[in-house]
């Protein structure tokens, strides 16, 4: 852990992006935050593509927090692609929404998400979901390796 | 032939004798009408001769009289005047009895000219009016011929004697007169009698004798025989002859032609001469009549031995037997009968061939023929002795009689009729069975006429109800018929007609015509269908379109079974056709509205189902977009309030409160509508709920807020339990608490008591609260979202909890209801159905 994890949060709802990096601020984090306003951007990124060609500029994200409306290319198919892809499977993503609905919570699992969350209404609320996020899934559990020089590929499962 | 006949009839010497009677009577009437006119010519021929006397011309009429009649009685022809013949007859014997006592005792009794005077010189009479002596001798014999009659043999044998004696002595004057001899010997002693005198006498005699035709000379003289004929021939000739023989000798010797002796010699030799040529004549009459008989005899024995052979053919018994039972003659037959031959048999009786008591039977049977003097028929059985057959025979037995009409004997004739007997008794028998057979013909007749009387009964009853069955068809608009496999026949009621829109004269359409009265689909389908009920005899129904030959269409339903014979074959089908046109418009109306309705159903479900994803979807996006903006203003609003509280004043301060509140609520409200709209979506499934657990969570949950309120959570307990989903009840049950919490009375301590009970097998569960109530107006109204009594000032909430709670109920297939009293409490009612296994609360 000797460079900040870098988190890439996906939603194109301006203001939550704002809330939520204020919630990181408030919560003193020093995670690297990337953020992609929609699905398109997000796979870019993700697939280094376009404006993020450049990897070093724009490392391979520890977790992903991905919102699941969106116009255009969704949250669903951001999770297949990125599910589907090298590497990029290995990334934690964690889908934070508005949506209880049950359909969305199984469609996201079934893809492959790895946690679900429902974002609070209050600031409150907010800011301790990225607490918890940052104690577990930064601190506590132990991130994939990220390289292709491992060779856990051939050992996945669908 | 005819001459013949009347010389054998008697009728024929009756009849001559009628006319001697006659010529008699008519001389006694001339002389005495010539004794009354005084006419000597009439008296007496010629004035020299003797006249006849007035009594001798009434004897010859008295006497001709009688004769006449007794011919005529003799030919038995009825007369009064008969019973005057004997008085006739005595007045002519006492005529010449008195003259003859007059001339004997030599006294006039007064008798001679009591009818007329004669003069006293009257030549050759002795007394004025006597008759000569041999007249009165004539009159007495020949008075006394027809007094005699000739009744029997012997008074005819008298009066032959009496008519010869009478003949004889007229003959005797008359030869006198011929030979006229009187004169020289006085014969008749000085009296004469008249030549017709002698004439009437000799027709009288002759008259008397031919009065008795059967007998004596007449008798002779009538018959066939040699004696007949000789006696015919010979009779005039020996009575002639001599006369005339006689008369010549007296001639020639009166005439001195020849000397006494000579004329003796003439005499013999004419005698000689003319007796042999009487002979030769006689004997060639004779020999021609015997040689007539022998040819007869032959004849004879022909036609007898024809006879002979004619008996023995006959195969009946002929037998001939005499009065005394002895046996005359019998056949070949009969011989066999009594196993003897003819030559013995005759002259024996029965009794000498058969036993007594058979004898004694055809004895009297032949007694018994005699006795009814007619042919007697019998039946017999007899036994041939020859060869010991029996037969039955049937004897006719017929009495003989001879020609004068006395029984001979008895004709037997007897026929074997067994065979036909047989055969009668066949007939008989035939007859009686045929008779029966009538008999019973005719009772089967009458069985037959009640039997057809009961069928015309039923018939007229079939009858009726045929045509109440006719009419029934025709309002129902069904027709039956029957097609008959074996002969292809088709039968149909009147009604099928109207049906197919067939001339009834037409009769019923063959299975070639049957086609052109269906669609070609419907007589497919229908064909079909007659094969297989007529190849598995199972009854079908089959609808089928009729084409009309005016090219109208019907629908019509056939209905058809089977018949059978003993070995279960197919005979014949027999069905009903049905005119459903009616209905199967009605159907097809029917069937076009249920499509068009279920067309409109489906794009109406289709319709609701897109409204219902719309809504759904709008309700989510709704929320969830809701949501976005809530949450930016609540996070600012709070960032504001963190970060910034220190630079705001007691005003601002208040209103960022104010935001934040109204968000706070804001979200609660997108909340609970999400809330709402997840409700029961996507289906739940029924399970036993034990609600002890689900309670005991639900006071937890309430603990909190309930001891701030002062209010305590009651449990009736057992609680049932229901059939449902567990996490709608827990929502059910919060909505309800909530609710009580919510619309509390202040002035009051909370009570809310829940409890579940069975009802009716479904389960009650209860939350009942003394709480503000709601007035019934509202009780409906309560379930449906956003509907609030009051405003949220007064009593928070969103509104939704209610709507919730009745969605959640429905869900489950359950009910919910309210009761209520304004200012005294509610009781909210889930029924849901309950579950089989009741677990209490542990």
């Amino acid at each position: 852990m000797n460079q900040p994890a870098c988190i890439l949060l996906v939603d194109d709802n301006r203001m939550d992006v704002e809330l939520a990096l204020d919630a990181f601020r408030e919560a003193h984090l020093s995670n690297r935050i990337e953020v992609a306003g929609g699905g398109r951007q997000a796979l870019d990124y993700l697939f280094g593509a376009g404006a993020y060609a450049d990897r070093s500029a724009h490392p391979l994200p520890d977790l992903i927090l991905l919102d699941l409306k969106m116009p255009g290319i969704d949250g669903f198919e951001v999770l297949r692609q990125a599910k589907t892809a090298q590497l990029i499977r290995r990334i934690p993503v964690i889908i934070l929404t508005s949506s209880h609905e049950e359909g969305d919570r199984a469609m996201s699992y079934d893809i492959g998400a790895n946690s679900y969350l429902v974002k609070p209404v209050s600031f409150e609320g907010f800011l301790a979901v990225i607490r918890k996020i940052e104690d577990y899934w930064l601190t506590l559990n132990i991130a994939p390796p990220l390289s292709l020089g491992n060779t856990g590929e051939e050992s996945h499962h669908e | 032939m005819t001459m013949l006949a009347n010389w054998e009839s008697p009728s024929f010497w009756k009849a001559l004798a009628r006319g001697a009677g006659l010529a008699g009577a008519a001389i006694g009437l001339i002389a005495l009408s010539g004794w009354l006119l005084d006419s000597a010519i009439l008296k007496s021929l010629h004035p020299d001769w003797v006249a006849m006397k007035a009594n001798t011309a009434l004897g010859f009429f008295l006497a001709g009289a009688a004769l006449w009649l007794k011919g005529r009685e003799a030919e038995q022809i009825a007369s009064p005047w008969l019973r005057v013949v004997p008085v006739l007859s005595a007045t002519v014997g006492l005529l010449g009895l008195l003259t003859l006592l007059e001339f004997i005792l030599g006294r006039d009794l007064g008798i001679d000219q009591w009818l007329f005077q004669e003069a006293p010189d009257a030549i050759k009479t002795l007394a004025p009016g006597r008759m000569a002596p041999a007249s009165a001798l004539c009159f007495l014999s020949l008075g006394l011929a027809l007094m005699v009659g000739g009744k029997t043999a012997r008074s005819s044998r008298a009066t032959a004697l009496l008519a010869a004696i009478t003949a004889f002595t007229a003959l005797a004057s008359g030869l006198a007169y011929l030979y006229d001899v009187e004169n020289r010997y006085g014969l008749g002693y000085g009296a004469q009698m008249a030549f017709h005198t002698v004439l009437a006498f000799l027709v009288l005699a002759a008259g008397v004798v031919c009065l008795q035709p059967q007998r004596g000379v007449v008798a002779l003289l009538r018959t066939q025989d040699a004696g007949g004929k000789i006696a015919r021939h010979l009779l005039p000739t020996a009575i002639l002859l001599p006369v005339l023989i006689g008369w010549l000798k007296l001639s020639g010797d009166r005439n001195g032609l020849f000397e006494a002796d000579f004329g003796v010699v003439l005499v013999v030799l004419t005698y000689i001469l003319a007796l042999n040529l009487l002979i030769a004549w006689s004997a060639r009459i004779l020999s021609q009549a015997d040689a007539e008989r022998v040819r007869a005899h032959a004849a004879i024995q022909e036609r007898e031995a024809r006879l002979r052979l004619l008996l023995r053919t006959i195969p009946d018994l002929v037998w001939l037997k005499d009065t005394q039972g002895a046996y005359l003659a019998c056949n070949s037959t009969f011989e066999r009968f009594f196993g003897a031959k003819e030559a013995d048999i005759i002259g024996k009786t029965d009794y000498d061939f058969v036993d007594d008591g058979l004898a004694d039977y055809f004895r009297s049977s032949d007694l018994a023929a005699i006795a009814a003097n007619r042919p007697e028929v019998n039946e017999e059985w007899l036994t041939f002795a020859d060869d010991g057959h029996s037969a039955l025979v049937e004897s006719t037995k017929s009495p003989m009689f001879d020609s004068t009409g006395k029984v001979l004997g008895v004709l037997g004739i007897a026929r074997d009729i067994t065979a036909r007997h047989q055969a009668e008794e066949e007939i008989r028998a035939a007859q009686a069975e045929s008779t029966r057979l009538l008999k019973e013909a005719d009772q089967s007749r009458l069985a037959l006429l009640s039997v057809l009387e009961d069928q015309r009964a039923m018939q007229d009853a079939l009858r009726l109800s045929e045509s109440a069955l006719l009419e029934a068809q025709r309002v129902a608009k069904i027709g039956n018929w029957k097609w008959d496999v074996a002969t292809g026949k088709h039968t149909w009621s009147a009604e099928i007609f109207r049906i197919y829109g067939r001339n009834p004269a037409l009769g019923a359409a063959d299975l070639d015509e049957m086609p052109h009265y269906f669609t070609p689909e419907s007589w497919a389908h229908l064909n079909a269908a007659v094969e297989k009920g007529l190849r598995q005899g199972i009854a079908y129904e089959c609808d089928a379109e009729v084409v009309r030959p005016d090219g109208s269409r019907r629908w019509i339903t056939v209905r058809s079974e089977a018949r059978y014979d003993a070995s279960r074959t197919v005979t014949a089908l027999v069905g009903t056709v049905q005119d459903i046109t009616a209905r199967k418009l009605a159907e097809e109306e029917v069937q076009k509205l249920n499509a068009e309705l279920e067309q409109r159903v489906r794009a109406r479900t289709a319709e609701l189902e897109a409204a219902n994803k719309e809504l759904e979807s709008f309700s989510y996006s709704v929320s969830h977009d809701l949501r976005a903006p809530l949450r930016a203003i609540s996070g600012f609003a709070q960032i504001l309030a963190r970060r910034h509280h220190d630079s705001l004043n007691e005003e601002g301060r208040h209103y960022l409160d104010n935001v934040v509140t109204a968000s706070e609520r804001m979200g609660v409200l997108i909340d609970e509508l999400l809330h709402y709209s997840r409700t029961g979506r996507g289906g739940v499934r029924l399970l036993a709920v034990p609600l002890a657990p689900l309670v005991g969570h639900l006071a937890a949950t309430f603990s909190e807020r309930l001891g701030a309120a002062g209010g305590r959570l009651e449990i009736v307990e057992p609680l049932a339990t229901p059939l449902g989903d567990a996490t709608l009840i827990g929502q059910i049950l919060t909505n309800l608490v909530d609710n009580a919490l919510i619309y509390r009375r202040p002035d009051v301590a909370l009570l809310v008591t829940i409890s579940a009970q069975r009802e009716d097998g479904k389960v009650a569960i209860k939350v009942t609260d003394n709480g503000i109530g709601i007035a019934a107006a509202y009780h409906e109204k309560i379930f449906q979202v956003f509907q609030r009594l009051h405003s949220e000032d007064e009593y928070p909430g969103t509104g939704i909890g209610l709507a919730i709670v009745y969605k959640a109920v429905r869900t489950m297939e359950g009910e919910v209801g309210v009761e209520s009293t304004p200012g005294a409490g509610s009781t909210f009612s889930v029924r849901l159905a309950a579950a089989s296994e009741e677990r209490s609360k542990s």
